[in-house]
């Protein structure tokens, strides 16, 4: 049994790494930057270990400083969180030779599985079907020229050591292409220290479909069926939910058996997920292997009634699977939404601010994932996820419905969110159909009229908007004026609360 | 009248008059209400017999944005003298801001395409802005003539600076 866990990440994640580790009765350690004194996974967390630096590489990136300081209070085991360097290969190999163990799979698999190209190779010679495209990376505009003009456009251009959308274009006509081109390799050497890039055909309205899987070291693999990951904007995901209304049984069936067959092919151990696109005709695509804990994870724990970050620890103690394939039943449904610090109507950048007033919601079926509380100083050092909420339902619609309650009762002052697009998501007739794919932001919301999307709330919800615009004004008004007030607001309370 | 109020509430006109403590007047509609002040941020609002939470989440001026049933409403509230007042000031600024692009959020200046005296279309790029690691076109939002570029490239950028004007 571990006895102390490094938990090397920030936020909501490291808070909820942080509650299984105690859980267990492990001592939980966590590391914070200079922006991070107090933030909330400081508090969760046993022990936390100051590390310096305010911007990522000088403290959440730096191999070294980790290490040294795991070894110092000795953490028998790191686990890296997702983003930072949860999928950084040489990270992995450095955490493997100091001899403290890794709660996720082997510096080999993540080298494998992070190189999209050698992925695609390795899918393509397992019989996992890839999208159509190139196998081998391209790095001159002369050789990528040729080889769209074999493939067809629409293509996307990516980064071979790629993900989260960075490095990834979309090309519809040669015109566009080498611009394009040059600008995903200019990104991919600014975000992976490395300008390979690979082409895929565009997969038209897509639906992007991902199988959670876990495996230990002794060779006993199970999936933890599907999620919906396909409301996207700028790449990234928003809204997800399992199972995906999108699959019957056949279909299910088949992604999760390529799901397997991924995994095994790299000799994956510990929890992993295997991202698919899923065209109009159920034809399934591999798109890559996330080597890592995902942000959505929590839709899959509750459907299934499992703590995912308790499977990683036992796998990384060399456990077996105390969990079988029969063991693992799907039960009712379940959706998430992110609530970032992003501004909808400005391209979904990122907002800051203090929070000042932050009240979760709660309720039956409604578990909620934070990385902030009141006084929390949302800036622009690391990434703007603040919360997670996450419902469950008996069937998807019930599920949507308390979304949307949970969605209403959130409460936050001090900085903007993305709140009310949520709910406007959450709202939408065709995504309470399930009729949705990767374009559907795009398609359904940016080709919206500006603010129209704003005017969703009901004439109530308007009323009471009005009403409190005029008396909090008129309150202001009459509290710095020298006009006699008509009623004193004290008098309510005996006129001496002042 | 001193307590009449004109709100625009994410892009719609709405009155509001306050007849007395506990009465207000919507759109021609008069409702009993209590405001009551729980913190800095977090008020509850009764409007006859029904209550809701309101948040107030940023407050400037005659501007303030609140948080009421998971909606944001972006509040300008303004007494009737205070509209005129602001209208005239608007038309006569209309012109001038119309050709102003600003950065839409703090970033690095990339890459310039166009040069002073260049024509764009309407949606074209006219430089790179790089922010979250992410590469972000900056649009000409009508198309016209570049007057001028007041960035250069390599450098940095605040949220709101003028990056280039048009004409």
């Amino acid at each position: 049994m571990f006895k102390k866990i490094l938990i090397f990440n920030r936020g909501e994640i490291a808070v909820r790494i942080a509650k299984t580790v105690n859980e267990l009765g492990i001592t939980s350690a966590v590391l914070f930057s200079d922006a991070d004194r107090s933030a909330l996974h400081t508090r969760y967390a046993d022990e936390s270990y100051s590390i310096g630096g305010y911007y990522p590489a000088e403290s959440y990136l730096d191999v070294d400083k980790v290490i040294s300081t795991a070894k110092k209070i000795k953490a028998d085991a790191i686990h890296p969180g997702y983003g930072f360097l949860s999928e950084n290969a040489a990270f992995i190999k450095a955490v493997e030779e100091s001899g403290i163990a890794f709660i996720g799979p082997s510096s080999k698999t993540v080298e494998t599985m992070g190189k999209k190209t050698d992925a695609r190779r390795l899918m393509h010679a397992k019989g996992v079907p890839i999208v159509p495209g190139t196998i081998d990376p391209v790095t001159s505009i002369e050789d990528a020229s040729k080889l769209v003009q074999e493939i067809g456009f629409p293509v996307l251009i990516k980064a071979s050591a790629g993900g989260g959308g960075k490095g990834m274009k979309k090309v519809t006509r040669m015109e566009d292409f080498a611009d394009a081109f040059e600008s995903a390799k200019r990104e991919a050497l600014k975000a992976f220290k490395d300008d390979s890039v690979f082409i895929e055909k565009l997969i038209d309205d897509p639906r992007h479909i991902e199988v959670q899987v876990l495996a230990d070291k002794h060779g006993n693999y199970l999936h933890l069926f599907e999620r919906e990951c396909s409301m996207q904007r700028r790449h990234q995901k928003v809204v997800e939910e399992a199972p995906s209304s999108f699959l019957d049984e056949s279909t299910r069936k088949k992604i999760t058996n390529y799901a397997l067959l991924a995994a095994k092919a790299c000799g994956y151990y510990n929890a992993g997920t295997v991202e698919f696109l899923v065209d109009n005709e159920k034809n399934i695509y591999f798109l890559e292997m996330n080597t890592r804990l995902q942000v959505e994870h929590p839709v899959t724990e509750l459907i299934t009634g499992t703590d995912l970050v308790r499977e990683q620890i036992f796998i990384a103690m060399d456990r077996k699977l105390a969990l079988t394939q029969d063991d693992i039943k799907l039960k009712g449904h379940a959706v998430e939404c992110r609530i970032y610090a992003e501004d909808p109507d400005n391209n979904f950048l990122p907002t800051t601010g203090k929070v000042m007033l932050h009240r979760l919601p709660s309720g039956p079926g409604l578990r909620v994932d934070r990385g902030i509380d009141f006084g929390s100083e949302v800036g622009i050092y690391y990434d703007p996820l603040l919360t997670k909420i996450t419902t469950w339902g008996i069937d998807r619609i019930s599920a949507i419905e308390r979304m949307s309650i949970a969605l209403s009762n959130y409460l936050i002052a001090g900085l903007y969110t993305n709140i009310s697009f949520l709910k406007w998501i959450i709202n939408n007739d065709k995504f309470r159909k399930g009729d949705y794919n990767i374009n559907f932001i795009d398609k359904e919301f940016l080709s919206l009229p500006p603010g129209e999307w704003k005017k969703q709330g009901t004439e109530e919800d308007e009323l009471f908007a009005t009403a409190f615009a005029a008396l909090h004004r008129n309150k202001k008004r009459t509290e710095t004026s020298v006009l006699p007030k008509a009623c004193s607001e004290n008098n309510k309370w005996g006129g001496n609360n002042d | 009248m001193i307590n009449d109020y004109r709100i625009e509430l994410n892009s719609k006109e709405k009155e509001a008059k306050i007849l007395s403590q506990n009465k207000i007047e919507i759109d021609g509609v008069s409702y009993t209400c209590e405001l009551i002040q729980n913190n800095n941020a977090h008020y509850s609002l009764r409007l006859n017999n029904k209550v809701y939470e309101v948040i107030k989440v940023e407050e400037n001026k005659n501007k303030i944005v609140i948080l009421l049933n998971g909606f944001y409403f972006f509040c300008n509230v303004e007494t009737v003298l205070e509209k005129k007042a602001s209208q005239i000031v608007k038309l006569s600024e209309k012109a001038k801001h119309r050709s102003e692009v600003h950065s839409p959020m703090p970033g690095m200046v990339l890459k310039i395409k166009k040069k002073p005296g260049d024509e764009v279309n309407h949606g074209e790029s006219v430089l790179i802005l790089e922010a979250m690691k992410m590469e972000n076109d900056i649009k000409s939002p009508f198309s016209g003539f570049i007057k001028d570029i007041l960035v250069s490239e390599g450098n940095p950028v605040e949220k709101g600076a003028i990056l280039f004007r048009l004409e």
